[in-house]
């Protein structure tokens, strides 16, 4: 008999622990990120272990663990650990899902029941290996579906293996909270306690027709996956095919100053813009996001007269959505730009109102400006809206605070572009 | 799943590399996700077509003139020029060269003379690979007793030295705890 088994696999506070990898006398500390954001960003399981967690500000946790080591985030490196622990993971399962940069899905057909026993040596292996390898932890779970493998990996944490065989489903469900179910938001998590389920285990209870009468498809989809059919499928993520760009920013602290706020969404527009241009691909829609000091969104999209990916062009439109949006008794702590329906820039047409001149002119100039960043550092030329970011920066008040890969350039490396090694930092 | 024909080649052409030989068809599965082997004969039926692989006569799979990287240039002897690609000669990234195991290799910046005799200079950059089972001869970073060091590994019985390349050092025999964590596997220099 064929079944098969989904493995979830989560790296244990992730960021926290490629310091800890890359920095070996953080082991067995508190280890903070988010330096440079004023707030935690990752906490090892020490630190968390004394009440820190994600979105505490630093100077709270300060006052909880004085001896807490804060660094400044370094994406570079944790893209790099990411890559290297999908690596690791494609050589013990073909079928593997980057779900987030820290976690994955995995597939595997056991062709045999028997087998079913050596599930958790088989995950223990694949923890190993990564542990040996990049000296990070992750936890593991497994089950007949998604849902019940996502329950595994979070049920023991940190270096955990939680099979969730059918038999077990009876003592962890009542264990877990609705809410905390893969795919059951904070609106419907209300819903249901409404009706009086609050356990995971009262929503497995509940009748199949009751859960398709009163929820939407993805809600009844969470609750055949509790019971072993699987309806959520694997998403390989070789053929992503991106339909949008986006950039969010947040900046500190709050802002009411209107000129400051615009320069953020412009800066996002630029960021955003660059990578289209990387990928060659020119945006249809734009959209504009604000979010207030008290995390009130507000959201605007509007259609492009014709495709673009030039924020010199694109700039009248974000403008006046802006203006249409702005509240001047607001303080607003982030922004963001989406670029949708984007179209492969390099088989456009020329559209009725504007120039093949124009549009020729508006090439060579991006050309001209891409290849000055990736000389001298990405935003060497930027928009005049957007100056205010460059000149006050995002995080005011907090110290401009580098990660250690940042300032340990090698011979031959530049701002942007290291060697794609991370660094063992100790001192020999 | 990878649509580009690019990927499939760059990934059987690491897989000669590394093997010294063309995968079988399960191996082709295995490299790829494809579930059957039937999913493979697919796809060499496209990439012979493509002359990115050939078969011989009993089906198993060659290199085909597409497949490699840069061509060598042939030794020219006696006016007729031998070229290289019948030899099968591939090349080799400096990434490829220096480091085995790219998944857990990492940089360290040197900056102690006790390896100066092995040729590590203060400055130099040493690539560790993570995890890596030391063995006699091999030079290793450890944790002895509280300090990091980076040593030949010397292993009699039970008995552990780390030995220094630098005779202005002894050998250090730990007292309390050895950690190794990782061998070196190469040392680069850069100069300008």
């Amino acid at each position: 008999m064929t079944s098969l088994y989904i493995f979830h696999i989560d790296a244990d506070a992730f960021f926290a622990s490629c310091e800890q990898a890359m920095h070996p006398e953080l082991e067995g500390r508190a280890v903070i990120t988010g330096a440079e954001r004023g707030i935690v960003s990752s906490a090892s399981y020490e630190a968390k272990s004394q009440g820190v967690s994600r979105g505490t500000p630093l100077w709270e946790v300060t006052h909880i663990i004085p001896s807490a080591c804060v660094v400044a985030s370094d994406y570079e490196s944790y893209g790099i650990f990411s890559q290297r622990m999908f690596s690791i993971l494609r050589r013990y399962i073909s079928l593997i899902e980057e779900y987030s940069i820290d976690e994955a899905f995995g597939v595997i057909p056991f062709r045999t029941l028997l087998e079913e026993a050596q599930l958790e040596v088989f995950a223990k292996r694949i923890q190993d290996c990564i542990h040996r390898e990049l000296g990070i932890s992750v936890s593991i779970g497994i089950g007949k579906t998604k849902v019940l493998a996502k329950i595994g990996s979070k049920y023991k944490k940190p270096n955990g293996i939680t099979v969730v065989h059918d038999s077990v489903v009876p003592y962890i469900l009542p264990r877990i909270s609705v809410g905390d179910l893969w795919g059951i938001g904070s609106a419907t998590q209300k819903q249901l306690s409404e009706y009086g389920i609050h356990t995971a285990w009262d929503f497995y209870c509940m009748d199949e027709l009751a859960v398709a009468r009163w929820f939407t498809r993805p809600i009844l989809d969470v609750w055949c996956e509790l019971h072993s059919k699987s309806c959520i499928p694997m998403q390989p993520t070789s053929s992503h095919v991106r339909h949008s760009i986006q950039k969010v920013r947040t900046f500190s602290p709050p802002s009411n100053d209107r000129k400051y706020v615009f320069s953020q969404v412009m800066y996002n527009l630029e960021n955003s813009c660059i990578k289209a241009r990387r990928y060659s691909l020119f945006a249809k829609r734009i959209g504009v996001y604000l979010r207030t000091k008290e995390y009130r969104s507000v959201w605007k999209d509007i259609k492009l007269t014709h495709p673009s990916a030039f924020p010199t062009q694109i700039v009248r439109f974000v403008s006046s959505l802006f203006d249409d949006m702005y509240d001047p008794r607001e303080y607003y702590r982030s922004t963001g730009i989406v670029l949708d329906d984007l179209v492969d820039g390099t088989r456009l047409q020329a559209s009725l109102f504007e120039s093949h001149e124009n549009r020729g002119r508006m090439r060579s100039l991006f050309c001209a400006i891409d290849a000055l960043d990736r000389k001298f550092g990405k935003h060497t030329v930027l928009t005049g809206a957007s100056l205010p970011v460059r000149i006050q920066g995002t995080h005011r008040g907090v110290r401009n605070v580098r990660s250690d890969r940042f300032t340990h350039r090698l011979t031959g490396e530049t701002d942007r572009q290291h060697l794609k090694i991370p660094f063992f930092f100790i001192n020999i | 799943m990878q649509k580009d024909p690019a990927l499939y080649t760059k990934k059987i052409r690491s897989f000669y590399h590394k093997s010294r030989r063309m995968p079988s068809f399960a191996e082709l599965a295995d490299l790829f996700g494809f579930q059957s082997k039937n999913a493979s004969a697919k796809l060499v039926k496209k990439l012979v077509e493509t002359r990115i692989l050939k078969q011989n006569n009993r089906g198993f799979l060659i290199p085909g003139p597409l497949l490699r990287g840069l061509k060598l240039l042939g030794t020219v002897e006696a006016g007729f020029p031998t070229p290289a690609e019948e030899e099968l000669v591939d090349t080799l990234t400096l990434d490829d060269y220096l480091i085995s195991r790219p998944d857990s290799t990492f940089l360290i910046k040197v900056s102690g003379e006790s390896m100066i005799d092995a040729g590590i200079m203060p400055g130099d950059l040493v690539l560790m690979e993570r995890g890596r089972e030391p063995r006699t001869g091999d030079i290793v970073i450890a944790q002895v007793d509280q300090g990091w060091t980076m040593k030949y590994y010397e292993k009699q019985g039970c008995a552990i030295r780390l030995i220094s390349g630098n005779k202005k050092y002894p050998p250090i025999i730990p007292k309390e705890e050895l950690r190794v964590a990782g061998v070196v596997v190469s040392v680069v220099r850069k100069y300008v």
